[in-house]
């Protein structure tokens, strides 16, 4: 027999491990069809453009038509392969990320922040919190910037245990400590979860 | 199969699944599924589709999870929003929508007659579940009362009694017409 319930739950927990791959693919696929348009937009209006003013290789007026069209045709090529795909440093670099030492240990809270910083985040305070004596690495955010906050725990997420650090929203002393301006806040506890 | 193995809340729980923990949204799915399934099957009255729709939904809502705002609602008031868009679907196309998931990389499960009958019967006790909760609210204070300390607690009467300062046979009054009450509430339920 079947189980329905359970069978489902097995294809969701592969299918949000492999969330964030799909995701960027179907971004790239999307920006590179979009860059394609824009090209072809751009490669038209040129087009037209040295049609009307008698510029381009053929006569004014109808002659050039065909060009415009053969360019149009081509022009997607380039674009896909030029398009980017999403750049996580750029995305990390949108928002303050401030550190706080959740430990003892010293140098924890450093070496998490220059972690960070090597992925592109833009790292405020760092600085020790009102609480430390925290095992575990907690990602915490402001207001509407849970997303945000997911992403950075992305990043610290651990391969080896399969374990992201919890996420949750920040405490008003949280917020105090970390800045005006943290959108994220990484409180890092005694284990480390992704080796710098 | 249950949630009490996350205790988690459910914003938690879809923040560390936009960070790719399957496990987080397992226990997301876990503590909801049976609902949703409930919710589409009293909607379809076809154990396969209410089956689809769930699988639909949960991809749909794993697809969208960074568009989840936690300042616009609780995340099961989102994912029954997502259920309900679903079903919308259904009603104007005629076939359960699979767009989701094939965007997700799951295969649509077909099911066997065992695991119908586990959907049914899955989402019937959801529904009475459901329906219990709600009519035990209902419920005027004192028959409540009387109904949870007697029922649910397994006192006996003379106990229940003492504790609500009123007679024996008061609390049995009160405890029947409760659960007549509840009897009607379940026979009343629109079969589906």
């Amino acid at each position: 027999m079947t189980d329905f319930f359970a069978d489902l739950e097995r294809q969701l927990t592969a299918a949000t491990v492999d969330r964030p791959r799909r995701m960027r693919r179907a971004r790239a696929r999307r920006g590179a069809a979009l860059a394609a348009v824009l090209l072809a937009i751009v490669a038209g209006g040129a087009g037209l453009a040295t049609a009307v003013s008698g510029d381009g290789t053929g006569t004014r007026g109808t002659p050039a038509a065909p060009d415009v069209t053969q360019r149009a045709r081509t022009a997607p090529a380039p674009a896909v392969a030029a398009a980017p795909p999403v750049d996580d440093a750029r995305t990390l670099n949108r928002f303050v990320t401030a550190v706080l030492s959740a430990t003892s240990r010293p140098g924890m809270a450093r070496g998490v922040a220059n972690q960070l910083q090597r992925s592109g985040a833009r790292i405020g305070n760092v600085t020790n919190a009102a609480d430390q004596t925290q095992a575990e690495t907690i990602v915490t955010y402001a207001p509407g910037h849970a997303s945000d906050a997911a992403l950075v725990a992305q990043h610290l997420y651990d391969d080896a245990r399969r374990r992201a650090p919890v996420v949750r929203p920040a405490t008003t002393s949280e917020r105090a400590v970390a800045g005006a301006e943290a959108a994220v806040i990484v409180l890092a506890g005694a284990q480390v979860l992704r080796t710098p | 199969m249950d949630a009490a193995g996350d205790a988690r809340p459910d914003t938690e729980l879809l923040a560390a699944a936009l960070a790719g923990s399957g496990e987080a949204f397992g226990a997301f799915y876990r503590r909801h599924a049976r609902r949703i399934t409930a919710f589409h099957l009293a909607r379809t009255s076809e154990a396969q589709d209410a089956a689809d729709l769930t699988a639909e939904t949960f991809a749909a809502a794993l697809e969208s999870l960074d568009r989840y705002d936690p300042l616009r609602g609780e995340p099961v008031a989102w994912l029954f929003g997502i259920a309900r868009h679903r079903l919308l679907a259904l009603h104007r196309r005629g076939a359960v929508e699979d767009r989701a998931r094939r965007r997700m990389g799951m295969a649509r499960l077909e099911l066997d007659d065992a695991a119908l009958d586990q959907v049914e019967s899955a989402a019937g006790a959801e529904l009475i579940r459901v329906e219990l909760r709600e009519g035990f609210d209902a419920l005027p204070p004192d028959q409540r009362d009387a109904v949870a300390l007697r029922i649910l607690l397994d006192h006996d009467y003379a106990e229940v009694a003492a504790a609500s300062g009123v007679s024996e046979a008061v609390v049995r009054k009160r405890v029947s017409r409760g659960l007549s009450t509840l009897r009607a509430r379940l026979a009343g339920r629109t079969p589906s």
